[in-house]
C-alpha cells in the first residue's frame, strides 16, 4: 500500500514537472504565421469589427479615425521556410521562421516593392504576439500590417 | 455470671459482631453473651472506640487531600511517559506522509500560481534585432500597455504624400 502511494506520488510530481517544462525542452518545427492588412485613414470611422479588439492601444496612439481589414492570411511554415504574402500596392513580404525557442519565434522579415526590397529586418516574435508594420500610403490612408505568429 | 458462655467469648466473633457479619440468631445470642459478659462488653467498647477513631482519623485524612491535584499530576504523568514512549516514533511516521504531501500541494500551488493567478508584467510582442532599408525613415515604438511593438516606416517615394502620420 505504501508502495503503491509512493509510485502515484512520484507519477504526479514528474507529471505536473513535464506540464511545466515540456515547452522549453521541446523546440517547436513549425509555426503559423497570420498577416492582417489594415488601412487607416481618416476620411470616415469605421473600424471593422474584427480589429476593436487588436487596435484599442493603436487608436490612442494614431490620429486615424477609420480601421479597416484589407485582407487576412495565413501562412503553415517550418523553420527555415520561406512564405510570401501579397500586399497591397505591389507589395510582398516574405516570411521565413528561423528559430523557435521558449516563448519566442526568431523571424526574418522582407518586405518588397515591385522589385526592389523595402526592408529587411530580423525579429523575434513573442508565441501569439504581434508585430505591426506600418506606414505605407495606400488610397486615402495608410496601411498596416499585423503580422503575429502562434506555434 | 461473668461468662454466660464460654464459647461466646470468641475474639472472631466479637470482630464479626462488631461488624454485624453475624446472622440475625447468632447477632441476637451474640448481643445476649455481651450483655452478661463484662470482658466481652469491655473489648467490644475498646473495638468501637477504636473503630470510631480509626474512621475519624481517614475522614480527617481524607477531608485534607485535594483530589483534583492529585488527579492532574497521575494524568500530566501518564501522558508524558505516554509521549516519551511512542511520541517520536508516531512522529516519524507521520513525516512519512506528511512531507511528501507537503511537496505535492507545493507543486500544485506553484504551477496553479504561476499559470493561473501570477500575471507576469507584459513582455514586448516583439524584439527587433536588426533592420536594414531603403527608406526615409523608421520608427519603432510600442504601445504603453500591452507593449505591442510598431515599427512605422515611410518609404522613398510616400515622403511627400504622408510625411507624419503619427
Amino acid at each position: 500500500m505504501r508502495y503503491r502511494f509512493r509510485c502515484l506520488l512520484v507519477a504526479a510530481v514528474l507529471t505536473l514537472s513535464w506540464f511545466g517544462t515540456a515547452d522549453l525542452l521541446l523546440a517547436k518545427e513549425s509555426c503559423r504565421i497570420s498577416v492582417d492588412t489594415i488601412l487607416a485613414a481618416r476620411n470616415d470611422t469605421v473600424v471593422d469589427p474584427q480589429l476593436k479588439r487588436h487596435i484599442g492601444e493603436l487608436q490612442a496612439m494614431f490620429n486615424y479615425t477609420s480601421y479597416r481589414l484589407l485582407s487576412s492570411e495565413s501562412l503553415n511554415l517550418s523553420v527555415g521556410q520561406s512564405g510570401l504574402v501579397s500586399l497591397p500596392g505591389d507589395r510582398r513580404l516574405k516570411i521565413t521562421p528561423q528559430k523557435i525557442r521558449g516563448s519566442r519565434a526568431d523571424i526574418a522579415l522582407q518586405m518588397m516593392k515591385q522589385t526592389r526590397t523595402v526592408f529587411e529586418t530580423q525579429v523575434q516574435l513573442l508565441n501569439r504576439g504581434s508585430l505591426f508594420v506600418g506606414g505605407p500610403t495606400y488610397q486615402n490612408g495608410n496601411l498596416i500590417f499585423k503580422i503575429s505568429s502562434a506555434y | 455470671m461473668i461468662h454466660p458462655d464460654a464459647d461466646a467469648c470468641d475474639e472472631i466473633r466479637l470482630y464479626r459482631y462488631l461488624d454485624k457479619d453475624l446472622d440475625a440468631g447468632e447477632m441476637a445470642q451474640m448481643a445476649a453473651h455481651v450483655a452478661g459478659c463484662r470482658q466481652c462488653r469491655r473489648q467490644l467498647a475498646a473495638l468501637t472506640t477504636f473503630s470510631q477513631d480509626l474512621r475519624d482519623r481517614v475522614k480527617e485524612a481524607t477531608n485534607s487531600v485535594d483530589f483534583v491535584a492529585v488527579e492532574k499530576q497521575v494524568l500530566n504523568k501518564a501522558l508524558r511517559q505516554y509521549g516519551s514512549r511512542g511520541g517520536l516514533s508516531r512522529f516519524i511516521a507521520a513525516l512519512k506522509y506528511t512531507i511528501p504531501a507537503t511537496i505535492t500541494a507545493g507543486l500544485l500551488l506553484f504551477f496553479a500560481y504561476s499559470s493561473d493567478v501570477y500575471k507576469p508584467p507584459p513582455l514586448p510582442s516583439a524584439i527587433i534585432n536588426s533592420f536594414t532599408g531603403s527608406m526615409s525613415s523608421v520608427m519603432i515604438f510600442e504601445t504603453p500597455e500591452t507593449r505591442q511593438t510598431i515599427l512605422w516606416y515611410i518609404e522613398e517615394t510616400d515622403v511627400e504624400s504622408e510625411p507624419n502620420a503619427v
